[in-house]
């Protein structure tokens, strides 16, 4: 058996490279040992599946193609964040939604963007600049921000402009003569005309380059002359140092620990500077290949000392919930419920609020959101019907929990490693001690487990990943 | 005019398409399920849930099943006395309705032992007038009464020959063996009433869903599936014509494989609904937007393909084949020509 403080670093590997293990994964994970298990991460083998996707359509035929309702592609989606065998993958495209906003409020197509999130997950631990260019020719993003009314005579900015702003560079690193040849520069890339929802449902968009639309004038860009198309925009983007540390930025605010919001960054310095140059070297270095970062970032002490530095996204809170409890692993009737989850907490999947994505860290706490957080892992970690409550309250039988305080040790350990202060500490312990010592023959031993763990799931260290 | 998909001595024609996306009346909503009746009256099993009578006419009948029946709605078979049986897969019940859709009562009981059901959902009836029911999540195939007692069964989960995994659709040929499709080991299986494997269907190979999960989704605007005929992906139903050519819905890889009574590949169908059924002309005609796109769309043939079906029944008597389309929500029905012999190649 693995010694405590490896299980608590892969713990916290774990939450922020997938969304959170139980005790058996912990185990098997330590055993592999740190690095290796941050490889396994980066390449998982091939018998690894993404998600139950065959077994979620047999019995939820629906949520392959929603169409215009979000609720069948949010529960689909969160389906395969809780069953998935290849978590960073997962996790990565939860990253490249957050960064890449696509929202069906425009869209009015859950299917474009489910499709779109498989996309994430093919491509997503790839080169970012091939993710650039799969994202330019994606119709879902062509559509959302508005490439397909981007003509040759009539040019619409909202792609170009997004594109520098928002997925590369940041602002104050271009002008706004440079959003304009931008944007001229990806006139012409277009949607393919599909077959309409009606009468016999939803087809799929496909990419279409109209070169008779395109613009094949000569343009300026940063700096730079020629006749260029979008993706001598993209090449130009990534020479650009500006990039590599806008990307590097985001990527820490995700993985590591929380930032100031994008808006801010131009006028707040990183929260690590030392950091980000180190996964800036890594990430320049190797061509802006994704897998190379994330190693730098699973590897260094700066990501190994950030425990407990982020607060957990709703979709982190409810992943993490279903997949601790072994909730919901056969998709059910019940299923649809998992889809709305994150939403009661400000985390509308498939739908962010605008072409920033969502505004994460303490922007995820209100006073409605933390209850819905705080009433959804109380729900499940204190059914004590479910497999994954239940195999917890056997290692507390196994380990000889007893006293109050072991109760209080083990329920910290088995949620998540969790450190708390030790005002927490003693609002757990006195709750612990008005039971007594635990009787595991007690009718009542499962139920204060239960209750334990709910507790410890309301604790304002728990809202931190 | 259609085309027709070749093999040796046979032709499968594409006839019409019954459906369109509807929640109610002339159309259907991820329909799941069939029972083929007298006089060309069609039983569609919405996953929704809901019923649906219909003709290969397309006309609507009526449409039943929404009282809180079901949950998760799942196989449809009518008893000689044209009486419908439909299993629900949550509530591991058989419910039974009259031919007008009157319910007429339910049986089952919940469990992994000997009659008990278990992820009810495959149904078939055999000569004898019983219903042989497949259990999906605890693999057994089972023959009950029609007033749903236990005769027998076989089956255990597996991979092995003779095992079975996650087993879904299932039929019983004119001599009376059973044909269930394993879903989950990528291949039929043809046992007698016995439970013993006679022959397999299938080459098993596992082709998956990609493991970035991409398989759902390659497919739609690809004529050519691009797999090998014999390796099916999760193959959902199975039926058997009166000449024992054996057809397979292959739902992942979204086509019907064609096998002979041993089993070799014949022939796929991928769908040629290249034309508009009757309701869903009514949609074009509807609106106009609808019109425009249709016209614009530069690969229209994408229209006709399947996508994920999961179900096919075979109407000896029509000698014609009926595959339940579930993500176009319709039926697609093939005419099958015996005897067919291909003209000069010169002509």
């Amino acid at each position: 058996m693995a010694n405590k403080e490896d299980l608590a670093l892969i713990a916290h590997l774990l939450r922020r490279a997938g969304f959170g293990a139980n005790q058996e994964e912990l185990e098997r994970y330590a055993a592999l040992g740190y690095e290796a298990t941050v490889e396994e991460l980066l390449n998982p083998p091939e018998d690894q599946a993404a998600g139950k996707t065959a077994l979620l359509i047999r019995y939820n035929p629906s949520c392959l193609l929603p169409g215009g309702v979000t609720l069948p592609g949010q529960y689909n989606w969160m389906y395969h964040m809780i069953t998935t065998q290849r978590p960073l993958e997962e996790k990565v495209a939860l990253f490249w939604h957050h960064v890449f906003a696509t929202a069906n409020s425009k869209l009015d197509g859950a299917d474009q963007l489910v499709e779109q999130i498989v996309l994430f997950r093919k491509i997503g631990m790839g080169s970012y600049r091939d993710i650039l260019l799969e994202v330019a020719k994606d119709p879902t993003m062509i559509f959302f921000l508005d490439n397909n009314e981007n003509h040759k005579y009539a040019v619409n900015e909202n792609w170009g402009r997004e594109l520098l702003e928002l997925f590369s560079m940041g602002v104050s690193n271009y002008t706004e003569v440079d959003v304009r040849e931008a944007s001229r520069a990806f006139t012409g890339w277009n949607i393919e005309p599909r077959l309409p929802r009606q009468p016999y449902w939803r087809f799929p968009w496909k990419f279409e380059y109209r070169a008779a639309d395109h613009d094949d004038g000569e343009k300026t860009f940063l700096g730079r002359t020629g006749n260029f198309n979008g993706d001598d925009i993209i090449n130009i983007i990534l020479e650009e140092p500006a990039t590599a540390r806008f990307m590097c930025r985001h990527l820490y605010n995700f993985f590591v620990a929380d930032d100031v919001q994008v808006p801010a960054w131009t006028i707040e310095p990183a929260r690590d500077e030392e950091a980000l140059e180190i996964m800036i070297s890594s990430f320049v270095e190797s061509g802006f290949e994704m897998k190379a970062v994330l190693r730098t970032i699973f590897n260094s002490d700066f990501f190994k000392k950030a425990r407990f530095a982020k607060i957990k996204s709703p979709a982190e809170v409810v992943a993490g919930t279903l997949r601790l409890t072994e909730s919901n692993m056969f998709p059910g009737p019940d299923l649809p419920d998992i889809g709305p989850q994150a939403s009661y907490m400000g985390q509308d999947l498939l739908n962010p609020p605008s072409v920033e994505g969502w505004y994460t860290g303490k922007e995820w706490i209100n006073s409605g959101s933390l209850l819905a957080r705080i009433n959804f892992v109380a729900d499940h970690v204190a059914d004590t019907s479910l497999p994954g409550v239940r195999n917890i309250i056997g290692y507390m039988k196994t380990d000889g929990v007893t006293t109050p305080g072991e109760l209080v040790n083990s329920a910290l350990e088995y949620m998540g490693y969790l450190e708390i202060g030790p005002e927490t500490r003693q609002q757990l312990m006195d709750y612990a001690q008005s039971g007594g010592d635990i009787d595991w023959d007690d009718a009542g031993a499962d139920s204060r487990v239960g209750e334990m763990l709910a507790l410890v799931g309301a604790t304002t260290e728990y809202q931190f990943g | 005019m259609p085309l027709d998909t070749l093999a040796a001595g046979r032709a499968w024609t594409y006839s019409h398409n019954v459906g369109r996306r509807a929640t109610a009346g002339t159309g259907f909503n991820w329909p799941v399920a069939m029972a083929v009746g007298k006089d060309g009256v069609l039983f569609v099993a919405n996953r929704t849930p809901c019923i649906s009578k219909v003709t290969v006419d397309q006309e609507f009948i009526h449409e039943f099943g929404r009282n809180g029946e079901f949950v998760f709605l799942s196989g449809l078979a009518l008893d000689q006395a044209q009486n419908l049986y439909a299993s629900d897969e949550w509530q591991n019940r058989i419910t039974v309705f009259g031919n007008d859709g009157n319910l007429l009562r339910t049986w089952g009981e919940e469990g992994g032992g000997p009659g008990q059901l278990s992820g009810a959902t495959g149904l078939t009836f055999d000569s004898d007038d019983n219903i042989w029911v497949v259990n999906g999540l605890n693999s057994r195939i089972q023959k009950f009464t029609k007033d749903g007692e236990y005769i027998g069964g076989f089956g255990v989960k597996g991979g092995g020959p003779g095992e079975l995994d996650m087993p879904w659709g299932i039929t019983i040929d004119n001599n009376g063996d059973v044909y269930v499709a394993d879903w989950n080991n990528h291949r039929v299986q043809k046992f007698n009433p016995d439970g013993e494997l006679l022959l397999t269907f299938g080459s098993g190979r596992n082709t998956g869903v990609a493991t970035d999960g991409t398989t759902p989704y390659a497919n739609a605007l690809v004529q050519d599936i691009g797999v090998d005929p014999n390796d099916l992906n999760h193959p959902a139903d199975v039926a058997v014509d009166a000449d024992g050519d054996v057809y397979v819905v292959d739902w992942m890889n979204e086509r019907i494989v064609i096998f002979d009574s041993e089993a070799k590949t014949l022939a796929t169908l991928r769908g040629e609904a290249h034309d508009i059924s009757k309701w869903a002309a009514m949609s074009m005609a509807a609106s106009p937007g609808m019109r425009m796109r249709h016209r614009q769309a530069k690969n229209p043939d994408v229209m006709q393909y399947f996508r994920m079906p999961s179900y096919c029944a075979f109407d000896q008597e029509n000698n014609r084949l009926l595959v339940c389309d579930t993500m176009r929500h319709r039926i697609q029905i093939y005419q099958k020509e015996e005897g067919y012999q291909d003209p000069q190649f010169n002509l």
